[in-house]
C-alpha cells in the first residue's frame, strides 16, 4: 500500500521545534503489580508505582476487571481553543473487563505522580468500547487489575504546558545524575 | 462531530499468489524450504538494550515520526513498550502487502488505545517500523489493524517508550524445525 496524504490540522499555538522530542532511558527496573478490588486504577496506579520506586514508567495493562468506570473519547474542539477535546464520560456499569491498555507513570507540574492511560473495554453486554480513562472513577473490581510495567532510569516524563496544543502534555526530559539517583 | 468510517478496498493485486497445496498429514504451508511440508521457527538471540522516551508533536505521522526517532538514537531493532496519544486521523491496513484493505477512521481527536509493533532495519540498514493496534472515534467505537505508513497524522501528541532489540551477531539465523 503507497503513502496516504496527511491530513493536518491547525493548531491553536506555533508550532514548537524541534517536532521530534526523545531522550534515551535506562532500564529501571521491570515490575508486575495486582491492583486490588476497590482500588482506583489510575490514582492507585501512580501510587502503587511511586512506592515502588518509579518516578517514569511505561505501563502495560494487562487484563482485569472494574466493578465500576468511565471513559472519554476525543471530538473536535468547536471553539477554537484547541484541535480536540474529550466529550462527556461514558460510565459503564460492571463489570467490565479491561482487555488491553497501555499507560506512563510521569511527574505533574507539581512534581506528583500522574498516569495517562487509554485501554480497550468489553461491558456486561460484550460490546467493546475504548478511550481514555480519567483518575477517580475507575474503581478496581473482583479478581483485581494487572499491570506490567517498566521504570525508566536517567530519564523522566513531566508535564509542561504546550502553547502549541493548548494543553499540559508528556514531555520526555533526561535526568541529571544526582536527580535521577533519587 | 460525526464520525465517519470509510472502508475502501485497496488495489487488488495483478494476480492472486497460487496458494501451496495442502498436502495429507502435513502442514498446508512450508516456511522450510529444505524440508517442504514443515514449519520452521526462526530464532535470533539477543538481548534488550536502551530505551527511547519520544513524544510525537502535532501533524507528525506516526510510523515515520517512530522510525525518525529510532534513526536520530542509531536505533535499527526496537520494540514498542507502551504509547498513547492521539490522531487527526487513522488509517489502517487489514491484510497483506497488495492486497492490504483500509479502514479511514476520521478525526480528529482519534484516540490510539494500545499499540505494538517493532522496527527492523531494511537492505539499506535504514529503521523500518511496522505498527499494529486500536483506535477509539468520537462515538467510542473501536477499530484495530496495521498503522499504514503516511496516513496517522499525530493530533495533541503521542507519548512512545521504545526498547533496542540487540540481535546477537551471528552469519544466518538458526531454523527450528517442527517436531
Amino acid at each position: 500500500m503507497g503513502e496516504r496524504r496527511l491530513r493536518t490540522v491547525k493548531q491553536p499555538g506555533r508550532p514548537a521545534r524541534p517536532r521530534l522530542l526523545s531522550v534515551a532511558a535506562g532500564n529501571g527496573g521491570e515490575l508486575r503489580l495486582t491492583l486490588p478490588e476497590g482500588a482506583d486504577l489510575l490514582d492507585g496506579l501512580a501510587e502503587a508505582l511511586s512506592r515502588a520506586g518509579a518516578r517514569s514508567a511505561a505501563v502495560a495493562l494487562v487484563g482485569g476487571c472494574f466493578s465500576r468506570m468511565q471513559y472519554l473519547t476525543g471530538q473536535p474542539c468547536d471553539d477554537g481553543s484547541r484541535v480536540a477535546t474529550y466529550g462527556a464520560p461514558t460510565p459503564l456499569e460492571g463489570p467490565v473487563a479491561l482487555l488491553s491498555g497501555s499507560a506512563f507513570l510521569g511527574l505533574d507540574q507539581n512534581g506528583q505522580p500522574i498516569v495517562h492511560c487509554h485501554a480497550v473495554l468489553l461491558d456486561n453486554r460484550g460490546k467493546v468500547h475504548g478511550g481514555h480513562l480519567p483518575p477517580g472513577v475507575c474503581r478496581v473490581g473482583a479478581g483485581g487489575m494487572v499491570v506490567h510495567a517498566v521504570a525508566f532510569s536517567g530519564a523522566a516524563l513531566e508535564v509542561r504546558y504546550d502553547a502549541e496544543t493548548n494543553y499540559p502534555v508528556f514531555h520526555p526530559a533526561a535526568l541529571a545524575a544526582a536527580e535521577a539517583a533519587q | 462531530m460525526t464520525a465517519r468510517k470509510r472502508v475502501k478496498p485497496a488495489r487488488k493485486p495483478a494476480a492472486a499468489k497460487a496458494a501451496p497445496a495442502a498436502m495429507p498429514g502435513r502442514a498446508p504451508y512450508s516456511l522450510g524450504e529444505d524440508r517442504p511440508g514443515t514449519l520452521a521457527t526462526l530464532v535470533e538471540r539477543g538481548r534488550y538494550g536502551r530505551m527511547v522516551l519520544a513524544r510525537v508533536r502535532p501533524n507528525i505521522d506516526l510510523v515515520t515520526g517512530v522510525e525518525r526517532v529510532c534513526a536520530a538514537h542509531g536505533i535499527t531493532h526496537a520494540v514498542v513498550r507502551s504509547a498513547v496519544g492521539s490522531l487527526v486521523d487513522a488509517a489502517l491496513g487489514y491484510g497483506e502487502g497488495d492486497s492490504m484493505t483500509l479502514i479511514a477512521v476520521e478525526g480528529p481527536g482519534i484516540e490510539i488505545l494500545t499499540m505494538g509493533g517493532e522496527v527492523r532495519p531494511d537492505e539499506t540498514g535504514r529503521p523500518v517500523a511496522r505498527l499494529r493496534g486500536t483506535v477509539s472515534d468520537s462515538d467510542a467505537n473501536v477499530y484495530g489493524g496495521e498503522f499504514v505508513r503516511g496516513g496517522n497524522p499525530v493530533c495533541i501528541t503521542l507519548e512512545i517508550a521504545m526498547q533496542e532489540w540487540l540481535p546477537d551477531l551471528q552469519p544466518s539465523p538458526e531454523r527450528q524445525e517442527r517436531n
